[in-house]
C-alpha cells in the first residue's frame, strides 16, 4: 500500500514534469521517470514481463528516438511554454474539463470496482511463459494485427521522409494563416532569397 | 495491495494529466509525448483490471498498445521533423492548414 | 325518389346513355374551345370558329339531351319540393376522405334542361354577335375573349348539369373565375380591373357561403349528392333539423345573393359594366346572375323545410326588385340602368323561386333571357356608333342612324314592361300572381312598385337614346352582319318568347292569376304612359327632374358603396395600413434583425471552432469526453 502511494505520487509528479518543463529534453527525462515507475507498478500487479517490455521498449528504445530528433531539431524556434497561452479560453476551459473528467473517473473507479476482491491468480501469472502462451495462442490474431500496425507506420515514415513533401514546402516567413497576398504568387516565392534558408536544409 | 479502485484513479489523473498536455503545449515533441502519458495511463488501467480479474488478455492488450504507441511515436517524429526541416519552426498554432 | 338513376327495365338504359352522352358533350364541348383558344394561338377567323362553334355544338347536343332525356316541360319538383324523375348520369365518385364521398354526376331534369338550353342558346347568340363586336380587338385579345366566353358557358354550364352540390361549387366558382376574366378584359383601363376585383371578391363571398352551406348540408344529411340531399328522404331529414335547414337555406340564398347580385351583395353588377358589353349580355341574360335563381331552384326543397328562411329571401328579392328599379329611372349611363333592370327582374326571379313558384321564376329566367340579352345587344349597337359614349344625354335621334337597334330595343322594352302580350308579361305576371294568391302581400306590393317604375325607366331611356335630336355624340352606323342577325333573332324570341314561359307553367303545373294579370297590365300601361307624356319628345330638357339632389343620391346607389367603405373597407384598409407600418415596417425588420444576428452569432461562434489548430480540435474532443462522462453519470 505504501510502496503504491510512493510509485503513484512519483508517477503523477514525472508526469506533470512532461506536461510543464520548459525544455523538451527535460520532458523526455520525465517521461522516462514516468515510465520507469509504472514499470514498477507492472511488477507489483503481477505483470513482469510487460514491467520488462516497459522499460525496455519504452523507457529505452523509444526515448531514444525522441531524444535523437530532439537533437536533429535543437537549432529550431520553439514556442517558449512560460509565455502566456495564445488561445484565449484554451486553459479555463481545459481545466474545467479536466477537472470534470478526472471527478467522473474517479467517482466511477470508487463505484464500480469497490466491495469485490481480487480473484486468485494461477501460478506465473505474467510471467514469459504464461505470456508467451496467451500471445501466441488465443491472442495470435490480434498480435499479427499489430504487426501489420507496424509495417503501415514504417512505411509510412519511410514515405514521409523521402520527398512527396513539396506541399509542406514554403517559404518560413510566409505567413500561413494568411494565404492571400503576393506571396502566394509562385514566382514572387521562388525569388524569394530566404526561401532557400528555410528549405535548403536536407 | 491496493484495490482496482485505487488504480482506476490514479489511471484517470495521469490521462487528464497527459490530455492537457497535448491541449496546452504547442510544440509537437512534447504533445507527443503527452499523447503517450494517456497511452500509458490506458495501459496502467488494463494492466490493474488483468490482475485483479485474473485474466492475461488485460496484458496482451498493453502488449499491443505499447507496439502501437511505438509506431505512433515514429510517425508522430517523421512529421515532427518534416515541419521543422521545411517550415523552420515547431509551434502547432503557426499550422492552420486544416482550416481548409 | 331514391338516389338511383330513373333506368328502368324498358329499355331506358340506352336513353339514360343517349341522355348522359349529350350531356357530357354539352359540357365538354365549350370546355374544349376554351382551353384550345387559350393555349393554342389560331387564325382569327378560326378563333372565331372555335368560340361560336363549340357553342352552337352545345346548343345541338343540348336539344339532343332535351329529346332524349326528361325534356325542359318535365316538372323536376315532386311533394314538399322533393326532386322527382330527373336522370342521373354517373361519371364517378370521389372520396374525398373524412367519411365524404362526393358523386361525380350529372343530373338531368327539366330545370337543367331549361338552363341548359337558355345558356347555350342565347349564349350562341351573344358569341356571334361578338364575332363582329370585337372585332377591333387584336388577334391576341380576340382568342382571349373567345377563351373567357368558352369557359363562362362551360362552367354555367357545369353549374346546372352538376348532380351534387361540391361539383356544382366547382360550376359556381369556374363561373366567378370566368367573369373576372371578362369583366377586366380591358385589363389596361383601371376601372375595368376594379370592377373585376370588385365582382370576384363579392362573388367569393358567395362562394364561401356556398361552401358553409354544403357543411351544413352534409352533417344534417349525411350526403351531398342531390338524390341524397334533395331527395324525399334527405329533405325530411333537414325538416328534422330545423335549424339546420333554416342556416342552410340562409347560406344558400347568401350564395345566390352573392352571384345574383341581390340585396346585400349587389353592387358588383353595376360596376361590371366595365367589361365589353357582350359580356354583360352573357352575365345578365344566359349566365351569372340566373345561377342564383338556378340554386334556390333546384333547393327549392330545403327552402320549404325552412319558410321563415325562404321568406327572408323572397322578400330580400322582391326589395332589391323595387329598389333597382327605383335607381334605374335616375341612371345617365345606359348600360348601368340595363344593370339596375337585371338586378330588378332577378330579384323577381328570386321572389318567385324562394316563395315556392319555381315554374314562375324559372319562366323569367327565359323571358328575359331573350329581352335582356336583345336590350343588351342594342346598347352595345348604340355604343359602337356613337364611339363607346354610355351617357344617354349625349345620345339622342339615334333611331334614324340605327332603325334595327331602335326596334330591337323597342321590342325588348316592351318584354321588359311588361306589356301584353309580349314575353316579359307572362312570366313576370306569373310571379306576381303566385305571390298573390300565395299571400305573400310585402313582397307582392314590392313587385307591384316595381312593375309600375319599370316601364317608366325603360322607355325613359328608349325616347333619350332614339328619340329627338341628336345631342353631341357622332353616329354612325356599325357595319357587320354577324352584329345584327343575333339581335333580330332575339327581338322575335322577345315577341314570342312568352309562349314558351306559358308552356313552361303549364307543364309544370302553375296557371296564371286573371286578376293579378289584369293589376299587371294596368300598371304596366300606367307606367308607360308617364314615360310617353314625359319623354316622347326625347328632348333632354325632359329629364331635368333627374338632375335633383334625389337622383345624385340614387346615382350613388343610395350611399350603398360609401356604407360598406365606412363599415369594412375603411377599416380593412386602416388595419392593412396598421399592420405595414406596424409589423411590415418596425416589428418584422426588428425581428429580421434579430433572427439574423442570432444566426450570424452562431455562425462567428461555431466558426471559432474552425480555426485549423489542431489544439482548439482537440480540446473539442475533450470537451465532448467530459459531455459524454457527465451523460454516462447521468443515466446512472
Amino acid at each position: 500500500m505504501i510502496s503504491f502511494a510512493l510509485i503513484g505520487a512519483a508517477a503523477v509528479a514525472a508526469a506533470i514534469g512532461v506536461v510543464t518543463a520548459r525544455h523538451p529534453v527535460h520532458s523526455v527525462l520525465w517521461l522516462i521517470v514516468h515510465l520507469c515507475s509504472l514499470a514498477v507498478l507492472y511488477m507489483t500487479l503481477h505483470a513482469p514481463f510487460l514491467g520488462l517490455v516497459q522499460v525496455l521498449l519504452y523507457a529505452g528504445a523509444v526515448m531514444v528516438l525522441f531524444l535523437f530528433v530532439l537533437g536533429l531539431l535543437s537549432a529550431r524556434t520553439r514556442p517558449d511554454p512560460a509565455e502566456p497561452e495564445p488561445l484565449t479560453g484554451q486553459l479555463g476551459w481545459t481545466i474545467g474539463a479536466g477537472v470534470v473528467i478526472a471527478a467522473v473517473l474517479l467517482l466511477a473507479a470508487g463505484a464500480g470496482a469497490a466491495g469485490a476482491n481480487p480473484h486468485a491468480l494461477p501460478a506465473g501469472f505474467g510471467g514469459v511463459s504464461a505470456f508467451g502462451q496467451a500471445l501466441f495462442g488465443p491472442y495470435l490474431l490480434p498480435f499479427e494485427a499489430t504487426a501489420l500496425a507496424l509495417l503501415t507506420a514504417i512505411v509510412g515514415v519511410v514515405a514521409l521522409s523521402t520527398g512527396h513533401d513539396e506541399a509542406m514546402r514554403r517559404p518560413p516567413t510566409e505567413p500561413e494563416a494568411e494565404p492571400e497576398g503576393p506571396a502566394l504568387d509562385v514566382s514572387h516565392a521562388a525569388m524569394d532569397p530566404r526561401r532557400g534558408v528555410g528549405g535548403g536544409r536536407d | 495491495m491496493p484495490h482496482l479502485s485505487a488504480y482506476l484513479g490514479l489511471s484517470g489523473v495521469l490521462f487528464v494529466i497527459g490530455a492537457a498536455g497535448v491541449l496546452l503545449r504547442r510544440d509537437p515533441l512534447v504533445m507527443v509525448m503527452a499523447i503517450e502519458l494517456m497511452w500509458n495511463a490506458a495501459n496502467l488501467a488494463l494492466v490493474a483490471a488483468a490482475r485483479h480479474y485474473g485474466a492475461l488478455g488485460g496484458q496482451v492488450f498493453t502488449f499491443v498498445v505499447i507496439t502501437v504507441a511505438a509506431a505512433d511515436v515514429a510517425v508522430g517524429l517523421a512529421l515532427a521533423v518534416l515541419l521543422g526541416r521545411n517550415r523552420g519552426h515547431l509551434d502547432a498554432d503557426r499550422l492552420k492548414w486544416l482550416r481548409g | 325518389m331514391s338516389g338511383r338513376p330513373r333506368a328502368g327495365a324498358q329499355g331506358e338504359g340506352s336513353a339514360i346513355a343517349a341522355v348522359g352522352l349529350s350531356a357530357l358533350l354539352c359540357l365538354l364541348l365549350p370546355l374544349a374551345g376554351a382551353a384550345l383558344l387559350a393555349l393554342v394561338r389560331l387564325p382569327r377567323q378560326v378563333q372565331g370558329l372555335v368560340g361560336a362553334g363549340s357553342v352552337l355544338c352545345a346548343f345541338i347536343a343540348a336539344v339532343a339531351m332535351a329529346s332524349a332525356g326528361p325534356g325542359a316541360g318535365q316538372d323536376p319538383f315532386g311533394t314538399h319540393g322533393a326532386l322527382h324523375g330527373g336522370a342521373r348520369v354517373v361519371l364517378g365518385v370521389w372520396g374525398a376522405g373524412g367519411g365524404l364521398r362526393v358523386p361525380l354526376d350529372l343530373w338531368v331534369d327539366g330545370l337543367s334542361t331549361v338552363f341548359v338550353l337558355v345558356i347555350t342558346g342565347v349564349g350562341f347568340l351573344i358569341h356571334v354577335y361578338s364575332l363582329a363586336y370585337m372585332g377591333g380587338e387584336s388577334d391576341a385579345d380576340y382568342g382571349r375573349y373567345f377563351a373567357g366566353m368558352n369557359l363562362f358557358v362551360a362552367a354555367m354550364l357545369l353549374l346546372v348539369l352538376a348532380g351534387s352540390l361540391p361539383l356544382l361549387l366547382v360550376g359556381w366558382a369556374g363561373v366567378g373565375f370566368a367573369s373576372y376574366l371578362l369583366i377586366g378584359f380591358w385589363y389596361q383601363r383601371p376601372e375595368a380591373v376594379v370592377a373585376a376585383r370588385k365582382a370576384f371578391l363579392l362573388n367569393t363571398v358567395g362562394d364561401v357561403a356556398l361552401l358553409l352551406a354544403i357543411a351544413v348540408i352534409w352533417r344534417a344529411v349525411g350526403g351531398v349528392g342531390f338524390g341524397t340531399v334533395l331527395g324525399s328522404h334527405g329533405l325530411a331529414l333537414l325538416r328534422g333539423h330545423g335549424g339546420a335547414a333554416t342556416a342552410a337555406a340562409l347560406l344558400l340564398f347568401l350564395a345566390a345573393a352573392a352571384k345574383s347580385a341581390q340585396l346585400p351583395l349587389q353592387s358588383w353588377l353595376s360596376d361590371a359594366m366595365e367589361g365589353p358589353t357582350p359580356v354583360s349580355a352573357l352575365i345578365h341574360a344566359a349566365t351569372m346572375v340566373t345561377a342564383g335563381v338556378y340554386l334556390i331552384a333546384r333547393c327549392r326543397g330545403i327552402f320549404a323545410a325552412s319558410p321563415g328562411a325562404a321568406a327572408v329571401a323572397g322578400d330580400l328579392g322582391a326589395l332589391t326588385a323595387a329598389a333597382a328599379a327605383v335607381t334605374a329611372v335616375f341612371a345617365y349611363d345606359l348600360k348601368r340602368l340595363l344593370a339596375y333592370s337585371t338586378m330588378s327582374q332577378v330579384g323577381y326571379m328570386i321572389a318567385g323561386v324562394a316563395f315556392g313558384a319555381v315554374a314562375a321564376g324559372v319562366s323569367h329566367v327565359v323571358t328575359h333571357a331573350f329581352f335582356k340579352a336583345l336590350l343588351f345587344m342594342c346598347a352595345g349597337l348604340v355604343m359602337h356608333a356613337t364611339g363607346d359614349e354610355r351617357d344617354m344625354r349625349r345620345y339622342g335621334g339615334l333611331g334614324r342612324v340605327l332603325p334595327l337597334a331602335r326596334w330591337g330595343f323597342l321590342l325588348g322594352a316592351l318584354a321588359l314592361a311588361g306589356i301584353p302580350p309580349f314575353a316579359g308579361f307572362w312570366s313576370k305576371d306569373a310571379v306576381m300572381g303566385a305571390l298573390l294568391s300565395g299571400g305573400h302581400l310585402p313582397a307582392y306590393l314590392l313587385l307591384a312598385l316595381a312593375a309600375l317604375v319599370t316601364p317608366f325607366y325603360i322607355f325613359r331611356a328608349y325616347y333619350l337614346t332614339f328619340g329627338g335630336e341628336a345631342r353631341g355624340a357622332a353616329a354612325h352606323a356599325p357595319t357587320g352582319a354577324s352584329l345584327y342577325w343575333p339581335t333580330a333573332v332575339l327581338a322575335v324570341l322577345a315577341v314570342v318568347g312568352g309562349a314558351a314561359a306559358v308552356g313552361l307553367q303549364h307543364a309544370w303545373g302553375v296557371a296564371l292569376d286573371p286578376s293579378s294579370m289584369a293589376i299587371s297590365t294596368v300598371l304596366a300601361l300606367i307606367g308607360f304612359g308617364a314615360a310617353w307624356a314625359r319623354y316622347r319628345s326625347g328632348a333632354a330638357a325632359a329629364d331635368g327632374w333627374t338632375a335633383s339632389p334625389l337622383g345624385e343620391l340614387a346615382r350613388g346607389e343610395w350611399g350603398w358603396e360609401a356604407a360598406w367603405q365606412a363599415v369594412l373597407i375603411r377599416p380593412t384598409h386602416a388595419l392593412a395600413e396598421w399592420l405595414w407600418s406596424g409589423w411590415e415596417g418596425a416589428a418584422r425588420p426588428a425581428l429580421e434583425g434579430l433572427a439574423a444576428g442570432a444566426v450570424a452569432t452562431a455562425g462567428r461562434g461555431l466558426s471559432m471552432w474552425q480555426s485549423g489548430l489542431v489544439r482548439r480540435y482537440a480540446l473539442a474532443m475533450f470537451l465532448g469526453t467530459a459531455a459524454v462522462l457527465l451523460y454516462a453519470l447521468r443515466v446512472r
